[in-house]
């Protein structure tokens, strides 16, 4: 291996730096994405509340919606995301837990206890929120 | 060893703890580039790097022989797609490899 001078060392430690830097662009999409889920599960958890029982062609039209636009989503994401920049995996897989988890509980709200709009309205938003975090964490780095 | 007496202090130099493998200026430059992300497409590290493709694949075939990067292929839509991303081990190694770097720039 062919012996290094400090000065060389320190060029090769700044083009890491350098390097290392990922791209602002694939930040934003990968962002985008993950608040899209988000908010797409937030809504189809208000959908369910809004027309499950009691209105079931609305209810349908609902999911193919809700289905359609994440399937759109993915492909769009698929397309341009070239770089996952570093926690970004870990952010997304972790926010959507937790947003899953908080539907699943909301769904069984809603169909055992029929909870007021009142309440139930601000938990829809609870339900995106860690996703909308995630995001905004991402988008910020 | 038995009490009372020393081992020779033996400072290796820090040139000898280099990784030779990510030594090399493209290899260094692809492992450092996927050092800041969880994983990135082929076309993003060709890009960043600034080689062709083909030196690109020659040169991440070595380091995959090496443990140090973990190539995953596959579609989206009918596109063949192609993500690049370190190992552990490659993580590691290239952490160590700037630690050597550090302390040969602080002379």
């Amino acid at each position: 291996m062919t012996p290094l001078t400090p000065e060389e060392a320190r060029e090769q430690l700044a083009t890491a730096d350098t390097l290392a830097t990922t791209s602002g662009t694939d930040a934003r999409i990968g962002a985008f994405t993950t608040a899209g889920v988000g908010a797409l599960v937030a809504l189809m958890l208000a959908m369910s509340k809004a027309f499950a029982g009691t209105n079931t062609v609305a209810f349908l039209i609902g999911v193919v919606v809700y289905v359609l636009a994440i399937g759109a989503l993915m492909i769009w994401h698929g397309r341009r995301f070239r770089v996952a920049n570093r926690g970004w995996s870990r952010r997304y897989r972790a926010s959507l837990g937790v947003t899953m988890t908080t539907y699943t509980i909301g769904i069984l709200w809603a169909t055992g206890g029929s909870p007021s709009w009142a309440l139930f309205a601000p938990y829809c938003v609870l339900v995106a929120l860690p996703m909308l975090v995630a995001a905004g964490r991402s988008a910020r780095r | 060893m038995s009490p009372g007496t020393t081992s020779p202090k033996h400072e290796v130099h820090p040139r000898h703890r280099l990784n030779e493998t990510i030594h090399a200026p493209v290899r260094f430059s692809i492992v450092a580039t996927l050092a800041g992300a969880d994983q990135a497409e082929f076309s993003f590290v060709r890009d960043t790097v600034e080689v062709s493709d083909s030196v690109l694949s020659k040169q991440v075939a070595t380091l995959e022989s090496a443990g140090i990067v973990k190539v995953k292929k596959g579609y989206v839509g009918k596109r063949p797609r192609t993500w690049l991303s370190l190992t552990a081990f490659g993580r590691r190694a290239f952490h160590d490899h700037l630690a050597a770097l550090r302390d040969i720039a602080g002379g």
